[in-house]
């Protein structure tokens, strides 16, 4: 009449339980005329046990009235005695056909409930419809085994820790790498916090605070941290992670990659630290270029303007103009290695600061007298807006601020222009000094560099100006002995530079005191 | 007496002011007008524009450095021929081997003597051994002169 079954249904294995044996006969005879090869049938409940110990069946049809113990005693049994994760369907074949049986019934675990007398037709099709999806399911749960296998066999294999955790960051899968990771047993850090589950390093705990809220308002965060492994060696981690929201009836989740970057670290403060090492060498190495260039100079202009001088021609114009250069020159030397020592006290440590109440105005004052006295006098703009500018400072080093500042505005206005120097209130209660000119400027990319040691504006204009970066170094040494900051700005080349000296200022005003 | 367009030509190129001075007054005493620029790019410019008859050129100057500007001058035609000398720091013997790499004529180190760097530069304008230099005159030198000019001309 209908198609037999296909050959996969017609080895499964079916179990009929009735206590009436002429209904289990009707049924072998029913479902073997179908094809099916394995038709168990037993007319006592009781051994229904030693049948399931032998391995699950794939379909059972179970009476419900049967003496010693009823179907739904056997329902509830098979809800124990099955694996839960496993699929038998269940058809109970019953003359009870009143709603409440057919209720408790499909509550106790019941997959299909089916009348006596029954029509043969009606069974077979339901018995064929409930052991299709039995084998659907089995292959899905073999297919999903093998999946969670291979994916298990990739995870061992990743050097990173994969995890996922439940909405509130409790571990609810992590991969084997966490071992050496962290030094834990994996399943141990089940159910922990991902965060707490490997205790993070104390200086590293308020950069890892907030990526809970991160992630919920990113849906994704990265951090690298320290954590202390479970031998105590401190570890660099970096974490990415992601908010999966709930869909298709799984809860919303965080999957997460864990990897220890430690080493990777380690290597690029290596080569950062031989960057700086190399960078060091450079600015030596310039160093000793200028230097031996400054120094040469001067010695090159003694050696030959003394002998010139000896000479019998020589005019008084003349013997006037080589001595002024050899004492120019002898001022130039005599900075250079001022300049230079004082670079060595300072980076000894030796540069002791004599702080006393002064005013800064005063201070100024006497630093500009030498260029008054000389050509730069007037170039020379003083703008003072504070009437008690009283500080609390080493003179003698802030006036070696102001005249380095100054002579180095007037060195870099080649074109003559004028020198502004402010004294005004700052913020925060500073006194501010400022160094204004409308020289050669500084290009934006030099500014970082600035206060650096050795370090020297590299421009054509600028570089046809002696000079052996050593002096806005050794102002930003004393400024920063004195507790002060000084920041450079410039409009760019050719536009001027300002330089901008913050000091606190003393802490009463000196009103009306003598 | 010579006037000073007939007398030899001598470019002195100096970044410091005060060795474009101590030059200056070095050269008027061997007999030579001297023209003195502070860079590179100058350097070229004048060499190519008045063809003088020696060259002195610091090797730190900025902008073109001096070796770079005698490669220049010496791969052209119109300079090739100027007697050109590089003047170079004492102690850094890798200069003076540069030197002669980009086609110097000879070097000369700093610090100098005046009055031995006036018997050089006779020398160099007359083609001579400095041991002769005692005796050259200003007149021999201008005659001297006359020689590199005329390829120069031709080119």
């Amino acid at each position: 009449m209908n198609a037999p079954p296909p050959a996969a249904m017609r080895s499964a294995h079916i179990l009929a339980v009735d206590d009436e044996r002429t209904n289990l006969l009707l049924i072998r005879r029913l479902l073997e005329g179908e094809g099916y090869e394995r038709v168990t049938t037993i007319a006592d409940p009781r051994d229904l046990l030693p049948i399931l110990l032998d391995g699950e069946p794939d379909l059972i049809l179970l009476d419900l009235h049967m003496p010693h113990l009823s179907g739904f005693a056997v329902l509830e049994l098979l809800g124990t005695w099955l694996d839960p994760e496993a699929y038998v369907p269940v058809v109970v074949l019953t003359a009870d056909a009143t709603p409440d049986a057919r209720k408790r019934a499909l509550a106790a675990g019941a997959t299909d409930f089916l009348t006596k007398p029954f029509d043969a037709y009606e069974v077979q099709m339901r018995v064929r419809n409930h052991l299709q999806t039995r084998l659907l399911h089995r292959e899905l749960r073999s297919r999903s085994q093998a999946l969670g296998g291979r994916l298990a066999s990739i995870l061992a294999s990743v050097e990173e820790v994969v995890w996922s955790a439940d909405e509130d960051g409790a571990l609810t899968f992590i991969s084997e790498a966490a071992r050496h990771v962290t030094g834990h047993e994996p399943a141990q850090l089940l159910g922990q916090d991902a965060c707490a589950a490997t205790p993070t390093h104390p200086d590293d705990r308020p950069a890892l605070a907030g990526w809970a809220a991160q992630l919920r308002a990113a849906g994704f965060c990265e951090r690298e941290y320290r954590i202390v492994r479970a031998d105590g060696a401190v570890r660099w981690l970096r974490t990415r992670c992601r908010l999966v929201g709930a869909a298709g009836g799984l809860a919303a989740s965080i999957h997460g990659v864990s990897a220890d970057v430690t080493e990777r670290r380690q290597l690029a403060e290596e080569l950062a630290r031989r960057a700086a090492q190399e960078e060091l060498d450079r600015a030596k190495s310039e160093m000793i270029s200028i230097v031996s260039h400054e120094l040469r100079t001067p010695l090159v202009s003694f050696l030959g303007f003394s002998e010139l001088l000896q000479f019998d021609d020589v005019t008084p114009e003349e013997r006037r103009v080589w001595t002024e250069t050899i004492h120019n020159e002898a001022m130039r030397l005599t900075t250079l290695v001022d300049d230079l020592l004082d670079v060595t006290r300072i980076e000894a440590g030796q540069v002791r600061l004599v702080p006393r109440p002064c005013d800064l105005i005063e201070v100024v004052d006497e630093a500009l007298a030498p260029f008054m006295a000389c050509g730069g006098g007037a170039r020379l703009v003083r703008r003072y807006d504070l009437p008690g500018a009283e500080v609390v400072a080493d003179a003698a080093k802030l006036t070696q601020v102001v005249t380095n500042l100054v002579s180095n505005a007037l060195k870099y206005s080649p074109n003559g222009g004028p020198v502004t120097v402010a004294v005004d209130a700052g913020p925060d209660g500073t006194v501010r000094l400022r160094v204004v000119d409308e020289g050669l400027g500084i290009p934006a990319a030099e500014l970082p560099r600035l206060f650096q040691r050795f370090h020297r504006v590299d421009t054509a204009a600028h570089s046809e100006i002696p000079g052996t970066g050593l002096g806005l170094y050794i102002v930003k040494q004393l400024v920063d002995l004195h507790g002060g900051s000084i920041a450079a700005e410039s409009d760019g080349p050719g536009r001027g530079s300002r330089f901008t000296v913050e000091l606190r200022a003393a802490a009463i005003p000196a009103v009306g005191v003598a | 007496m010579t006037t000073a367009a007939s007398l030899p030509h001598v470019l002195v190129a100096e970044d410091q002011a005060s060795l474009r001075l101590l030059f200056a007054a070095t050269l008027q005493r061997a007999g030579v007008r001297v023209t003195a620029v502070e860079n590179g790019l100058d350097a070229v410019a004048t060499a190519e524009r008045e063809r003088p008859d020696l060259i002195l050129l610091d090797i730190g100057l900025p902008g073109l450095d001096g070796l770079s500007v005698c490669r220049r001058l010496k791969s052209h035609a119109a300079t090739a021929g100027i007697t050109t000398v590089l003047v170079t720091a004492r102690g850094q013997p890798h200069e003076r081997a540069a030197s002669f790499e980009v086609g110097a004529d000879d070097y000369m180190i700093k610090p100098f003597s005046p009055a031995r760097l006036i018997a050089e530069v006779r020398r160099w304008l007359a083609g001579r051994p400095t041991d002769a230099a005692g005796g050259t005159d200003v007149t021999d030198a201008t005659n001297a002169t006359d020689a590199p000019a005329a390829p120069a001309a031709e080119g």
